[in-house]
């Protein structure tokens, strides 16, 4: 497939995406800052915070090419508000105000399996615009 | 970022040691910590951001209070708020310390502490936490000698209630400290 971040997969030691990784066709949830097309709601914290990677491993750095996903809107909104409990209530600042969902598709990229919390890592393709793809539906 | 009432201090005086991380989205949101001479816990709990700098309220955790939360008996709220003070420690991108404050417990702001429901969820944990847990009970495990069951949890019980003692002296002298010099308690 053509990463949108080939390049950054190219320059690791392991495998990334890791070969389990599968293309899927699904609904995803997704948290964002309003508004929806503001370009870093869909930017991996890689490169929201690059030099929060110094010094970390291939691996950790390959999740932090990935955008975080949602298998469903329960668990978006479970999730926000379990870390919040612990975070407090700045919380936002760096997850984020509201949920967006949208579709994608066995050409959008690959996808880990979701975890207990229903969270799942995707690394797309070039070129998915999900910022016109998505949609914001709740506020957090 | 929250204007915070403490002392300005130059280090935290003794060296800590991540271990893993207890909460993580996108980075981390809960971390262990370890002083490298007596083993004490700490934990590291992200608090606010601006764009320059991340702020950790750094605190100490008995093993005992640790073992609590993990069974759900107390919330990180009140692992927090059984300390008489605890540390803000300000990190930019590249981990360099910006700031750290001193502060008494009961003024960190409201914003800044975990709910009252901030009880371990063992759904959104990581897979550390799980082995910190495990660590800990082994570890109990292992202070009850086969031999005699009773005398080593004695020995515990006393130690534990001796810390709780020494504790208490401590928390007495902070406050003692922070009343006789409240022009020291702002920035």
């Amino acid at each position: 497939m053509d990463y949108q971040f080939l390049e950054d997969f190219k320059k690791l030691s392991v495998a990334c995406p890791p070969k389990h990784y599968k293309p899927k066709k699904m609904t995803v949830y997704r948290w964002v800052f309003d508004d929806i097309e503001a370009e870093q709601n869909f930017i991996p914290v890689f490169y929201t915070n690059p030099k929060k990677y110094f010094g970390k491993t291939d691996i950790e750095k390959c999740r932090g090419l990935a955008l975080s996903l949602f298998a469903t809107q329960a668990d978006a909104e479970e999730r926000f508000y379990d870390l919040q409990d612990g975070m407090g209530r700045k919380a936002y600042k760096v997850l984020g105000t509201h949920i967006a969902t949208g579709d994608i598709d066995e050409q959008d990229g690959v996808n880990e399996e979701p975890n207990a919390s229903g969270h799942f890592n995707h690394h797309p393709v070039k070129g998915h615009q999900y910022e016109k793809r998505f949609n914001i539906i709740s506020k957090l | 970022m929250e204007h915070i009432k403490g002392i300005q201090i130059a280090d935290l005086g003794f060296k800590l040691t991540r271990q893993g991380d207890l909460l993580y989205h996108e980075g981390p949101l809960l971390s262990h910590f370890r002083n490298e001479d007596n083993q004490d816990h700490y934990l590291y709990k992200w608090s606010d951001c601006n764009d320059i700098a991340h702020r950790w309220l750094v605190f100490k955790v008995s093993t005992e209070n640790l073992k609590l939360f993990f069974e759900t008996k107390c919330t990180l709220l009140q692992l927090i708020q059984n300390n008489p003070f605890v540390y803000f420690l300000d990190l930019d991108g590249e981990q360099h310390q910006t700031n750290l404050i001193l502060t008494s417990t009961d003024k960190i702001p409201s914003d800044y502490l975990p709910s009252e429901k901030s009880f371990f969820k063992p759904k959104q944990s990581e897979k550390y936490a799980f082995e910190l847990k495990d660590a800990l009970f082994s570890a109990i495990v292992q202070a009850k000698a086969p031999e005699n069951l009773e005398t080593p949890l004695i020995q515990l019980n006393e130690l534990i209630q001796k810390q709780n003692d020494l504790i208490s002296k401590q928390n007495e002298l902070i406050m003692l400290f922070f009343k006789s010099y409240p022009s020291l308690c702002t920035r």
